[in-house]
C-alpha cells in the first residue's frame, strides 16, 4: 500500500486517470473494490491481470462510470466522476471495447460507426461516413461497410467495435478482455489493431489474459486480486521478478 | 424460434402423407359445414340473403325539390322553374337522371322536380367504416401510451415505475367492459366527452396496458450490453433507448403486438354498448330491420375475420422485411 501510494503521487502531475481509494460494493453485497488507487498518465499502456472475479471489469467499468463507486475518488481528465456532472460529456473522451463486441445488431457497420458522431458530436452524416470509412481502412474492414454484425466473424466484429469507439476521437481507450471471446486464429487480428494504436500514442487501459501482450505493449501491468490491487509494475519486473507471492502463484498458474 | 422447432420434428417423424391428411381436414370440414345446414333447416329458418346487400350499399335518391312555388316553362333545350309571382327568379333545373316534371306543371314549394340516384354505404359499411376509424385511432394512441408505460416500468426512477405498475394492475384487473362505462359515464360526464372519443380513449387504455408489458419484455429481452454500449459512447440514455433499444425491440415485439391489436379489433365491438355505431351495433339493427339473424351475424363475423386478416397480412410482411435488414 505504501508503495502504491507514493507512485501515485510521484505521477499525478501529468496522469490523465488518477484513482483514489475506490471502493466498489454491488447492491448484492459483494466488496468488489477494496482501496484501490492507480494512475494512467497521458499516452501510457497499462495492462490490468488477474484471476477470475477479481474486480478487474469493476474497476475498469468504474472509470466511465457504467459502475458506481461507493467510496474514494476518481479524475479523469480533469474531471472528478463523484461529483454529480454531465458523466456523458466525459464519456464522449473515453472509448470501450467490451469482450461480447456489443456492436449495435439493427445498423450496418457504417452506421454502428456513425451514429455516435452524428447523434453526440453532431457531424454532419458526410463527415461522420469520412470518417467511419478512414477508421474501417485503419481496421482492414474497408469491405465490410455495409454489412450487418451478424454478417462478420468475431475478430471482425471486435475490430469494427474498437473503430467504432475511435470514431468519437476519444482521449483514452478501455478494453475489457476484447480477445476473450474470439476463436484463437482471430485473437492476432485485434491484438494488432491494439498495437498500432498504442504506437499512434492512444492511452489505453487494458483487461487481458494476453500476457504476451502485456510484456510487449504494456508501459506497466497491474496485477488485482479479490478486489485489492496488488502489484503494479515495468512488464519486465512484473513478469521476470514478481514481487508478490500472490503474484508468483498467478503467473505459474497462466503462463 | 417455433419454426426451428417444427422442422426440427419434421425431421424427427416419418413424414405423412400431406394431400391425405389436408384432404381429410376439408371433407370434415365440409361434414360439419352441412350439419348445421340441416340443422338450420329442421329449425324451418328461412335464409334470406337476398336481403342483406341493401344494408351494405344501396342506391340512394338525393331529390331536388322546388324552393318556391312557380311553374315550369320549357326554355330552348332547358326546363325551368319560374316563380309565379317574380318572374326574374327562377331555376334551371339540370344535371338530374330522373326529371319528374313537365312543361307547363305548376309546381308548389317542396315539391320533388326530381332525383339523382348515388350509391351510399348502407349501416353494414358504415360499421365498418367505424370499426376501423375506432381501432387506428385506439391504436396509435395504445402504442404511445404503451411505450410510455412500457419505458417507465423498467425507468431508474421509482416513482415512474409505481405508476406504471398501478396503470397497468389497475387495467388488467378489471373487464373492458367496466372501463368502458366508467370512461363514458363517468369521465365523459366530467370532461363532456363524445361517445366516440370515450370509446377510442377507453379502448387505448386498455390495450396500452398490454402494450406496456409487451414493450417491456421487448426491451428486457435486448441485451445490456447495447444499452453499455451507447452510453459509453456519450449517448443519453434517451437516446440510446430511441436509436438503439427500441429499434431492435420492436422487431421482436411485432408478432405480440400484431396479436394485440387483432385483440383490440375483436375488442372494439364492445364499444357498442355505449350506443357506438360500429360494425357491431350495425349488425344488430340490421337484425332487427330484417330479422335474418343468421344471415347477419355470419356476414358480421366474416367482416371482422377480413379485417384481421388483412392486419395479420402487413404484420406478416412487415415481419419479413425486417428479417431481411438483420
Ligand atoms: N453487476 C454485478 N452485481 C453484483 N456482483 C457483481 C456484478 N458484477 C460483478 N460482480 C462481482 O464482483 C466481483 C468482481 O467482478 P469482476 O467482473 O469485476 O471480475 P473480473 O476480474 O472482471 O473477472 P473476469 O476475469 O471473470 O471477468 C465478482 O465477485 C463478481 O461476482
Ligand atoms: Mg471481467
Amino acid at each position: 500500500m505504501q508503495m502504491q501510494d507514493e507512485a501515485f503521487v510521484a505521477a499525478s502531475k501529468e496522469s490523465i486517470i488518477e484513482a483514489s481509494h475506490v471502493e466498489k460494493i454491488y447492491p448484492g453485497g459483494v466488496h468488489a473494490l477494496k482501496n484501490v488507487s492507480a494512475c494512467v498518465k497521458t499516452g501510457e499502456v497499462v495492462v490490468i491481470v488477474g484471476p477470475s472475479g477479481s474486480g478487474k471489469s469493476t474497476f475498469l467499468r468504474t472509470l466511465n462510470q457504467l459502475e458506481t463507486i461507493n467510496d474514494g475518488e476518481i479524475v479523469v481528465d480533469g474531471i472528478s466522476l463523484t461529483t454529480p456532472g454531465d458523466v456523458n460529456k466525459l464519456r464522449e473522451e473515453i472509448g470501450m471495447v467490451f469482450q461480447s463486441f456489443n456492436l449495435f445488431a439493427h445498423l450496418t457497420v457504417l452506421d454502428n460507426l456513425c451514429l455516435a458522431p452524428m447523434k453526440v458530436r453532431g457531424l454532419k452524416r458526410k463527415e461522420a461516413e469520412d470518417r467511419a470509412k478512414e477508421l474501417l481502412l485503419r481496421v482492414g474492414l474497408s469491405d465490410k461497410a455495409g454489412s450487418y454484425p451478424s454478417q462478420l466473424s468475431g475478430g471482425q466484429q471486435q475490430r469494427v467495435a474498437i473503430a467504432r469507439a475511435l470514431a468519437m476521437r476519444p482521449k483514452i481507450m478501455l478494453f475489457d478482455e476484447p480477445t476473450s471471446a474470439l476463436d484463437p486464429e482471430m485473437v492476432g487480428e485485434v491484438l494488432d489493431v491494439m498495437k498500432s494504436l498504442a504506437h499512434h500514442g492512444m492511452t489505453m487501459v487494458v483487461v487481458t489474459h494476453e500476457m504476451g501482450f502485456a510484456r510487449e505493449v504494456a508501459d506497466r501491468v497491474l496485477f488485482m486480486e479479490s478486489g485489492e490491487l496488488v502489484v503494479e509494475d515495468t512488464p519486465q519486473a512484473f513478469f521476470d521478478t514478481p514481487k508478490s507471492e500472490r503474484l508468483q502463484k498467478f503467473l505459474s498458474q497462466v503462463l | 424460434m417455433s419454426k426451428r422447432i417444427e422442422t426440427h420434428v419434421k425431421q424427427m417423424e416419418r413424414q405423412p402423407n400431406a394431400l391425405l391428411w389436408h384432404g381429410l381436414f376439408v371433407l370434415i370440414v365440409l361434414a360439419v359445414s352441412i350439419g348445421f345446414y340441416k340443422a338450420a333447416q329442421t329449425i324451418e329458418y328461412s335464409w334470406r340473403w337476398e336481403r342483406l346487400p341493401q344494408y351494405f350499399v344501396y342506391e340512394a335518391e338525393d331529390h331536388l325539390s322546388a324552393p318556391f312555388d312557380g311553374e315550369i316553362v320549357l326554355e330552348g333545350e332547358r326546363l325551368k322553374l319560374e316563380n309565379e309571382l317574380d318572374r326574374d327568379q327562377f331555376i334551371v333545373i339540370e344535371n338530374l337522371e330522373i326529371v319528374s316534371v313537365s312543361d307547363g306543371d305548376l309546381i308548389f314549394e317542396g315539391d320533388s322536380l326530381g332525383y339523382s340516384s348515388q350509391w351510399t354505404a348502407g349501416p353494414i359499411l358504415k360499421g365498418v367504416a367505424v370499426t376501423i376509424e375506432l381501432s387506428l385511432y385506439a391504436g396509435v394512441l395504445a402504442i404511445i401510451l404503451g411505450t410510455l408505460a412500457g419505458l417507465a416500468k423498467i425507468s431508474p426512477n421509482p416513482m415512474l415505475r409505481d405508476f406504471a405498475t398501478l396503470y397497468v394492475e389497475l387495467i388488467r384487473g378489471t373487464p373492458l367492459l367496466v372501463q368502458i362505462f366508467i370512461v363514458y359515464f363517468f369521465i365523459g360526464t366530467v370532461l363532456d366527452l363524445d361517445r366516440f372519443t370515450a370509446g377510442v380513449i377507453a379502448l387505448a387504455v386498455f390495450t396500452g396496458a398490454y402494450v406496456a408489458e409487451i414493450v417491456r419484455s421487448g426491451i428486457e429481452s435486448i441485451h445490456k450490453g447495447q444499452m453499455e454500449a451507447g452510453r459509453s459512447l456519450g449517448m443519453t440514455y434517451g437516446q440510446t433507448m430511441r436509436d438503439i433499444i427500441l429499434p431492435q425491440a420492436f422487431k421482436r415485439v411485432l408478432p405480440p403486438l400484431a396479436g394485440q391489436f387483432i385483440n383490440l379489433i375483436k375488442d372494439s365491438s364492445l364499444v357498442s354498448v355505449i350506443s357506438i355505431t360500429d360494425l357491431t351495433k350495425a349488425g344488430r339493427e340490421v337484425v332487427s330491420s330484417t330479422f335474418s339473424p343468421f344471415e347477419v351475424w355470419l356476414s358480421v363475423a366474416l367482416l371482422y375475420l377480413v379485417i384481421t386478416g388483412v392486419l395479420s397480412f402487413v404484420v406478416r410482411r412487415l415481419e419479413r422485411k425486417y428479417a431481411n435488414a438483420r
